[in-house]
């Protein structure tokens, strides 16, 4: 970080010195080497037409002394040449050696009267020099300035350059490393906050002051950790508040991840299970129940409500268990303790059980001496005759009574494991109307059975059977007088649905909500006189219920009565 | 010579009253109101038939019923069930047991003498002909089982069950078919009792009772009897 940051302001800086000193060096060297070299010239023929002038009026010193005097002052070398070009005078060289300068383009020049200049390598002497030469009277003077002295003059200046560009590169390296250092220092403190977001302490602030981008970056994620802490202390609370009301709750609840492990449980869970509560941990080995495990894993697939009862979970308790899909594929369960219930419950039945029971036995005692008197030959008037028949009759009343008591005890608790397996609608319909053909012949009543398609419904073949035998006995008992019974089944959506109808009076449609009920009956007096228990539809209801069917009743006075009870299809 | 029924009922008033109609029929009765009695009083008497009440002090009747079955003097002699336990699990465990009738209180008077008779006809009427298959054999005038060369206990309705199935080969059955001929015209146990005699058959004959080779369910039907091939 440190180091990439370092690098990057380095290279650019190395780049912007480079460029800025590349262009002064060619600057330099060009630009002003011609205007340097301009002014030299400018100079030069302004002092080659001052000596020319002089040259031309003096005639007190000789040629060489004033070419020597000349050379001095201008700091040139100086020469006078004659009009036939033969050198007279040089302050560089012997004029007796020198060639004919005629031929020099300066020096024509100025032999058709005006001012030369050149450029060139000297042949007398060997040096790049900057000639101008001027006519004087009948000669000619020429002054040569040696281009090299401009050349020292610029690699002067350009040795200053470098030097001044190499102490630029260094504070640039200087400047770059504090620069990258106060940027990757305050990036640091950025980073090193973000993390400490991302570690969960939300409490975490960085005070940025300056105005810069880096410093709104900081402000920015600063509102970003303020508003997020604000927002978890108000999730956290809502948690704990859900926490502290799940707790307080007696009932159970415990949600599980959708590959069955404890992600969270209440305090009634642990005081179900007794023991250490791992989140995490299969759920499987905090709760070992078949019911219990079988609604989790339901509620999971099918991704609804599932409800279950697990007995004998956690030592002898017994709980409801409701399974309820979570919106991220986990499950949350539900364990109401019913042991109570079922306590309270149980006992009633027991109750009901022993009372039955109990009841029998001074029963056949009153039926059985009753029709000992009524079989004996003794003499008896046919009052007594009459009263010792209504006592064999309510006897054996009562104890229908109380079979149908024991009977709908135990189809309310489902004590009785149903026997279910695939049976066929004809042959339900068939053994139904062949064992009841008795009953309703006696009542001198048609019994017909529709001729139905052969479905399968998953049933307990006895259990229909009395569904069948309490539905057709009470039809030939209040509706006998309709002289039809007939009985079929059709197909319905969620099952077979049988019926039983009649033809008889018909049932008022306020009675046919409670029908079902026990004891309810339709017409007090007229149910007594036949003999009713007023349990039977009660039976009928609780039967259907156990293989998960539902039962219902159409009736209008005077139409007849028609009770439906739907079985699951195989 | 008059044949003699052992009632156990501690219910004085019923004890009387089935003591009365049973004389009424012909009967010699000897009462007692406790399981424990029970043996002693049947080792006195030899009874041709045993009338069981469930609920009583000492021995339940169901004990009763078991100790006479494992027996070497009674445990081919009839015995009914006579109680106000009506529910259809006791019905079933009084027939497991191996009684061969049941009759819950309240009974009719008539009703109770017309049962005794019937199983004791049940019981009497010896079946002349034997049956043999290659896993048992029915002895037809002892009324006696072996199977696969060892008596096996048998009371007279399984014998007589057995035998009716077997004389059939291959012919389906319904339960109440099963009940008319079997227990002739008196059909008072229900059809689900006809599976309890079978279920106790095939543990008798069947190599593999779940797995029955002569006893034979058709769903839906009944039962048949499949002749060994």
């Amino acid at each position: 970080m440190r180091n990439r940051i370092f690098l990057k302001a380095m290279a650019a800086f190395v780049a912007v010195i480079a460029a800025a000193t590349l262009t002064l060096d060619i600057s330099i060297r060009h630009t002003w080497e011609n205007s340097l070299r301009a002014d030299i010239e400018r100079l030069l023929v302004q002092n080659a037409q001052g000596f020319a002038l002089r040259v031309a009026n003096d005639h007190q010193h000789t040629l060489q002394q004033m070419a020597e005097e000349e050379a001095r002052i201008t700091e040139t070398r100086t020469t006078i040449i004659a009009h036939d070009g033969i050198v007279l005078a040089d302050t560089e060289a012997d004029p007796r050696t020198m060639e004919n300068h005629a031929g020099r383009p300066e020096v024509a020049a100025a032999l058709s009267g005006k001012v030369g200049s050149a450029t060139r390598l000297s042949h007398t002497v060997g040096i790049d020099f900057l000639y101008v030469a001027a006519p004087s009277g009948d000669k000619v003077v020429r002054l040569a300035y040696r281009l090299s002295s401009i050349q020292a003059h610029i690699s002067g200046i350009r040795q200053t350059l470098l030097r001044a560009t190499a102490l630029a590169l260094l504070l640039a390296l200087l400047l770059a490393i504090v620069i990258a250092e106060i940027i990757s220092r305050r990036l640091r403190r950025i980073v090193e906050f973000a993390g400490k977001i991302a570690a969960g302490d939300l409490s975490a602030r960085i005070a940025e002051t300056s105005g810069d981008e880096i410093a709104q970056v900081a402000a920015a994620l600063d509102r970003t950790a303020r508003r997020l802490e604000d927002n978890f202390a108000a999730v956290r609370e809502s948690r704990a508040e859900l926490e502290a009301l799940l707790n307080s709750m007696t009932d159970g609840v415990i949600a599980v991840t959708p590959d069955l492990k404890v992600r969270w449980a209440n305090q009634a869970i642990r005081n179900i299970v007794r023991r250490p509560l791992p989140i995490g941990a299969p759920v499987i080995e905090l709760l070992r129940h078949p019911d219990f495990l079988a609604a989790l894993s339901a509620a999971l697939k099918s991704r609804q409500r599932e409800h279950a009862i697990a007995a004998s979970l956690a030592g002898r308790r017994t709980f409801s268990v409701t399974a309820e899909p979570l919106p991220d594929g986990g499950v949350v369960t539900v364990l109401h303790d019913i042991s109570e219930v079922e306590r309270v419950e149980k006992t009633r039945r027991d109750f009901i059980a022993n009372v039955s029971h109990e009841l029998r036995t001074p029963l056949t005692s009153i039926r059985g001496y009753a029709e000992t008197l009524l079989e004996s030959d003794g003499a008896m008037n046919e009052s007594s005759r009459d009263f010792l028949e209504i006592i064999r009759r309510n006897a054996d009343r009562m104890a229908r009574l109380t079979e149908d008591l024991l009977v709908l005890a135990r189809v309310e608790s489902g004590e009785d494991k149903l026997d279910l397996r695939p049976q066929q609608t004809s042959q339900l319909l068939a053994e139904a109307a062949s064992s009841l053909q008795e009953t309703t012949r006696a009542a001198d009543v048609e019994l017909t059975v529709e001729a139905v398609p052969d479905w399968s419904v998953m049933a307990d073949g006895y259990a229909v059977h009395q569904v069948f035998a309490n539905l057709i006995s009470n039809a030939v008992r209040y509706a006998a007088s309709g002289k039809k019974i007939m009985i079929g089944a059709h197909e319905k959506p969620d099952g077979i649905e049988f019926f039983v109808r009649d033809f008889g009076p018909g049932i008022a449609s306020e009675h046919l909500p409670r029908i079902f009920e026990r004891f309810y009956r339709v017409d007090k007096a007229r149910s007594r006189e036949s003999g009713g228990t007023g349990l039977g539809l009660a039976i009928v209801k609780h039967i259907v219920l156990n293989h998960s069917g539902s039962v219902r009743v159409e009736s209008a006075v005077g139409h007849g009565s028609t009770f439906f009870f739907v079985l699951p299809k195989a | 010579m008059k044949q003699t029924i052992l009632v156990l009922e501690d219910d004085a008033d019923i004890a009387n009253l089935v003591q009365h109609h049973l004389q009424l029929a012909g009967f010699g009765v000897r009462t007692c109101a406790s399981g424990d009695q029970v043996l002693p009083l049947a080792k006195k008497h030899s009874p041709a038939l045993f009338l069981l009440d469930i609920m009583v002090p000492g021995n339940s009747g169901f004990e009763v019923c078991r100790q006479l079955r494992a027996s070497r003097e009674f445990a081919r002699v009839p015995i009914i069930f006579l109680t106000a336990r009506a529910g259809e699990e006791d019905r079933v465990r009084g027939l497991d047991l191996g009684a061969d009738d049941y009759i819950t209180k309240p009974f009719g008077t008539r009703e109770l003498a017309a049962r005794v008779r019937a199983v004791l006809r049940r019981f009497e009427q010896p079946v002349t002909t034997g049956i043999t298959a290659p896993d048992f054999e029915l002895h037809g005038d002892a009324m006696t089982l072996s199977v696969r060369g060892n008596p096996t206990e048998v009371t007279a309705t399984e014998f007589r069950l057995l035998h009716f199935l077997a004389s059939h080969p291959g012919r389906v059955f319904t339960r109440d078919q099963v009940l008319d001929a079997v227990w002739r015209d008196l059909a008072f146990v229900t059809p689900r009792s006809v599976d309890v005699y079978i279920r106790r058959l095939r543990e008798k004959i069947e190599r593999d009772p779940e797995n029955p080779r002569y006893l034979k369910t058709v769903r839906g039907a009944g039962y048949k009897f499949e002749a060994a091939r």
